[in-house]
């Protein structure tokens, strides 16, 4: 393997041709690449950790794993579908790290519990605080494929077709998923909270 | 989240019962999170290409050397 090497780019070189010179250690040409999806990854950790500091550590671990792995990339897939698939396993890794962390400490089903949001008076901005708390927890006790399947399809908004393949499972599996990740976040979130809150 | 992707989750939310109160849950999360939701406008922060950089300055280093994402 040469060493890598750092060679200036201009904002009109070809994708493809960035991930031939990314191919043969050329770091300029990575971060050219990677660089135009930067926002989505770190938005995409952000939504799944709810932490800055803990997305931001996810990126920068996203980003270095495609750098060492950019010789194995396989061109006839899109560069944004593979960033995004290492980015979701990391964020999913970290989450599990998190719930590692706090495993013996157990799951408060009143923190879970929504207050029903009243009109906007004074209380209004503390109980969408805990709405917003709340079903940040809801996503995090889902499992990690039913995460991955929310995040995609309902926050970041892709197809199924899309939000499918960057979870690396066929469109029936993740509609599944889906499916019980929604009903999941129903469950622990309560329903007479959400009508209040969402109508 | 787009316009097309919103008014897809707010049909589907319309057609499927079991779904409909869970996808207003993310609705007002999206809401509350931080104001938009445009991936457009997501920023990542200064300096996420760190590692990437002091991997590539090890001796010897280069893409794809070490293990698969």
């Amino acid at each position: 393997m040469s060493r890598a090497v750092w060679s200036p780019v201009s904002a009109n070189t070809p994708e493809h041709e960035l991930i031939g010179r990314a191919r043969a250690g050329d770091v300029g040409a990575f971060e050219a690449l990677a660089e135009v999806h930067a926002g989505r990854l770190y938005d995409v950790a952000l939504r799944i950790l709810g932490d800055a500091v803990e997305a931001e550590d996810v990126l920068q671990e996203t980003l270095l794993r495609a750098w060492r792995g950019i010789r194995r990339f396989e061109a006839r897939a899109a560069v944004f579908t593979w960033l995004y698939r290492i980015a979701v396993n990391e964020s999913n890794r970290a989450l599990e790290r998190r719930r590692a962390r706090r495993a013996n400490v157990p799951v408060d089903e009143e923190a879970v519990a929504v207050p029903t949001p009243s009109s906007d008076g004074p209380a209004s901005h503390a109980e969408r605080r805990e709405l917003r708390e709340a079903l940040q927890l809801a996503i995090g006790q889902l499992s990690a494929p039913c995460r991955t399947a929310l995040v995609l399809r309902d926050i970041e908004g892709f197809s199924t077709r899309e939000a499918a393949e960057i979870a690396g499972v066929g469109e029936a599996a993740f509609k599944s998923r889906l499916h019980q990740a929604r009903l999941t976040v129903r469950a622990l979130v309560g329903d007479a909270a959400l009508v209040a809150s969402a109508g | 989240m787009s316009w097309r992707s919103r008014r897809r989750l707010e049909l589907h939310a319309e057609e499927c019962p079991d779904c409909s109160l869970g996808i207003r849950a993310l609705r007002a999360l999206l809401r509350l999170l931080g104001g938009g939701s445009d991936p457009s406008e997501a920023r990542a922060p200064a300096g996420i290409f760190d590692r990437v950089r002091a991997d590539a300055a090890r001796p010897e280093a280069g893409a794809g050397e070490s293990e698969a994402p």
